[in-house]
């Protein structure tokens, strides 16, 4: 059924800009992402940073986004997920600090938005899949995401953040999926972003 | 002929694969349960499709309104998430991915939604989606 | 939740962690050994193999166990120990050779098991520290 109202959508949707979706787990940088895409392409950032997870519970997004390189332009709408995991705690969140019913609040909240997160994977045009470099990327998040995408065969750019950090091995992350185009950046210090731009355009821009 | 696709019309008895796996002919994954009445057209198949859809989706959104306080493991959302204590919920990912094909009764003015499995032999239905309309109540 | 009977001064909570040799890995076809892996973790037993698992193994391996996830399994996670500098790698084959009891041919130790029994406390460069649980912590973090 949904099947058949998204193909209805997408016929339309064509004659517009197409959507990219910032995909991943919770804390992996993908607000600070899209912040840096936003700042970098409108001068203003879409949402707020924090190291508590599930900051962001809804998805944010901004529209009207341009990017050019190499004499193409990609024009797109950029929509920060809220971070998907499989379990919500809300005692991740009284660790730090936060007290217990805010607490709670905040786990229906991110619960609610992992659901709207993946309902939206059969709304979005693309992807971009962002990963710690300092973590393992073998999670069942990281692999169902992607198994789902792929299978939708949607574009996807995997993106390897926090190459700032200790440990960084963003060569973990290519070898666990090299069928996609992977970047590895650091959002928070913006390096590296060039490259990420001329990915994106490079991937999707036709 | 129990079972109808509500997109494409076609029909489909009780213990039909597709309705295991999608209609066929379109691929639609929600079925309407006609018991032994005549066949409906696409038309007031394609209406009644969009209301149940419509209550799909107002049901979804009250995820983050449920009452959850004197339940143990309320199921909503068809056993996608588990709400194991308060403040703690445990998500299914690949079944939050997986578009389950439904079953759709009209009973006494409600929708009621149903698993296949509730309808065909082999696999015992743990799940039906009425009962969630008593979650006040768990 | 031992998938055999206890033996003798074996204790009987606790957490089974059972040490697989290069060998045994070796000597399975990938669908059998994947299987190997699968049936214990999903039986609460942590796993230390021997052997560094192939990134499509991993894959393979998450793939096949969210479709058991339910009520008592949250699933399989995996740590291991490889690409890391030289300096680990001799540290490791000293381990193998003590704990194992076998010469380490290629560098690497995944260590398997699913959340209810075990908890990563820290990933170093040079360890891993995990947390095994009892059978009561076990049993307060399922359902």
């Amino acid at each position: 059924m949904r099947n058949l109202l998204a193909r209805l959508f997408s016929f339309f949707k064509k004659q517009q800009d197409i959507s990219i979706g910032v995909y991943g787990p919770p804390n992996v940088g993908k607000t600070t992402l899209a912040n840096r895409i936003s700042s970098d392409l409108t001068g203003e950032e879409l949402g707020s940073v924090s190291e508590i997870p599930h900051e962001t519970r809804e998805i944010q997004k901004k529209e009207r986004m341009e990017l050019q390189a190499n004499a193409n332009t990609l024009s797109f709408n950029l929509l920060d997920m809220p971070g998907i995991s499989t379990k919500v705690d809300y005692r991740d969140f009284t660790e730090h600090g936060m007290e217990a019913d805010a607490a709670k609040g905040r786990a229906k909240e991110a619960t609610k938005g992992i659901v709207e997160a993946i309902k939206f994977l059969e709304e979005v045009d693309a992807c971009l899949v962002v990963f710690d470099a300092t973590e393992d990327p073998y999670t069942q998040v990281n692999i169902t995401v992607l198994g789902n995408l792929e299978a939708k065969q949607i574009p996807i750019v995997i993106v390897a953040n926090k190459i700032d950090g200790d440990n960084a091995d963003p060569a973990t992350i290519e070898e666990a999926f090299p069928q996609h185009p992977m970047v590895e950046i650091s959002a928070k210090e913006g390096t590296n972003m060039e490259q990420l731009y001329d990915t994106v355009v490079h991937k999707l821009a036709h | 002929m129990p079972h109808q696709c509500m997109n494409c019309g076609s029909v489909y008895p009780d213990e039909a694969e597709e309705l295991m796996h999608g209609c066929s002919h379109c691929n639609s994954t929600l079925f309407l349960f006609t018991k032994d009445a005549d066949p409906q057209d696409t038309d007031t198949l394609h209406e009644e499709r969009d209301a149940v859809l419509e209550e799909i989706d107002a049901f979804l959104a009250n995820v983050a309104n449920t009452e959850d306080s004197h339940s143990h493991s309320i199921v909503f959302d068809l056993e996608s998430i588990k709400i194991e204590e308060d403040g703690v919920y445990a998500i299914n990912l690949r079944r939050l991915l997986e578009k389950l094909p439904l079953i759709v009764e009209l009973k006494e003015g409600a929708y009621h939604i149903h698993l296949p499995s509730a309808f065909t032999q082999g696999e015992v239905s743990r799940f039906d989606v009425s009962t969630l309309e008593e979650k006040e109540e768990k | 939740m031992l998938s055999r009977p206890p033996r003798d001064n074996e204790p009987l909570d606790g957490v089974p962690i059972e040490f697989v040799s290069q060998d045994m890995l070796r000597s399975k076809s990938f669908q059998d050994k994947l299987a190997y892996i699968l049936d214990r973790v999903q039986d609460n037993m942590i796993l230390v193999l021997e052997e560094s698992l192939t990134p499509e193994e991993k894959k393979e391996l998450i793939t096949q166990s969210v479709e058991h996830i339910d009520d008592t399994f949250p699933g399989i996670e995996f740590s291991s120990m490889e690409n890391r500098p030289r300096a680990f790698e001799k540290m490791m084959n000293t381990f193998a050779r003590r704990v194992l009891r076998k010469e380490q041919r290629s560098g690497g130790l995944t260590i398997v098991g699913n959340s209810n029994v075990m908890e990563k406390v820290k990933e170093n460069r040079n360890s891993i520290s995990l947390l095994a649980k009892t059978q009561d912590s076990a049993s307060r973090g399922g359902v």
